[in-house]
């Protein structure tokens, strides 16, 4: 989600290249992300030839802000000891 | 939106993952000064500029036959469209400036009719290096590509040995200056070409 986040769309190859991941666990995490309504996935030609693009959307880019805050509020949580 | 300093990080990354680790600038740029140099050795050099327009498109056709089909297509946001426009704008107002440096040195060199002084003819090629090493360094600082220092240092390196052999040389001065320019770009481009291919072989 973070590689979607801070660009625009992108095909699964280039997500592939970014990520390390395979087909297979790329897929797997992209449907779950579109059924739940945080990715769209559109199919384009380019050059005569169908690409699959994929874009972080504004409930998906909500969600990994929200995330993101989640985790920042718990590193900087004071811990007991501090307490 | 605005991204954190972090996720700036990884947005420049990926965009310089993109468009610098396939080496076709840097073969597309050193093709350029190589067409340059030929250009100028047949007493040619004016043609440079047209080698100038056609490096883009080259470099675009390129791009679409040998990387995207390995990496893939993406598309970054409108914020970063919007900067390498203002980037665009400032390198064609770095070559505006050049070409009209250009020409105002060859009119004033030729403005009385006489020949041009020994130091004018020496120094002449000088300040087009220097611009050419600029250019690099604007590019170098603003995608934090290290390669594009070395490309400049070496461009001014080899317009000064220029400055030095000149006299000597039974051809015109600039093209053994773009000539050996060329050299740098050209070996680094290919090997990260090569070294891409290894990596990225088409699915």
């Amino acid at each position: 989600m973070t590689r979607l986040f801070v660009i625009d769309s992108a095909d699964a190859t280039w997500l592939l290249a970014e990520t390390g991941l395979t087909w297979g666990n790329l897929s797997s995490h992209m449907t779950k992300l579109e059924q739940v309504g945080y990715v769209e996935v559109s199919k384009e030609f380019v050059d005569n030839k169908p690409k699959t693009m994929l874009r972080l959307t504004d409930d998906g880019r909500q969600a990994f802000l929200d995330y993101r805050q989640q985790i920042q509020d718990m590193l900087h949580m004071p811990s007991d000891k501090e307490a | 939106m605005e991204l954190d300093a972090d996720l700036q990080e990884i947005e420049e990354q990926s965009f310089r993952r993109a468009f610098f680790t396939d080496g076709l600038l840097d073969l597309c740029v050193g093709a350029f000064l190589l067409i340059w140099a030929v250009e100028a050795y047949f007493d040619q050099g004016g043609f440079g500029g047209v080698s100038f327009a056609l490096l883009f498109p080259v470099y675009l056709v390129l791009r679409k036959k040998i990387t995207e089909p390995r990496v893939g297509v993406v598309k970054f946001r409108p914020q970063r469209k919007r900067r390498q426009k203002a980037m665009g704008m400032l390198a064609l107002g770095v070559l505006a400036l050049t070409i009209l440096l250009a020409v105002v040195l060859y009119m004033n060199i030729n403005s009385d009719g006489a020949p041009p002084s020994e130091s004018t003819r020496r120094f002449a090629p000088l300040p087009l290096g220097v611009i050419f090493a600029l250019m690099l360094t604007i590019v170098g600082f603003k995608y934090e590509v290290q390669r594009a220092f070395a490309y400049a240092m070496w461009t001014v390196v080899c317009f000064v040995i220029t400055v030095f052999v000149n006299e000597q040389l039974p051809f015109d001065d600039l093209a053994l200056a773009l000539g050996l320019s060329c050299i740098l770009p050209l070996a680094s481009g290919q090997m990260m070409l090569f070294k891409f291919l290894r990596r990225y072989p088409r699915a």
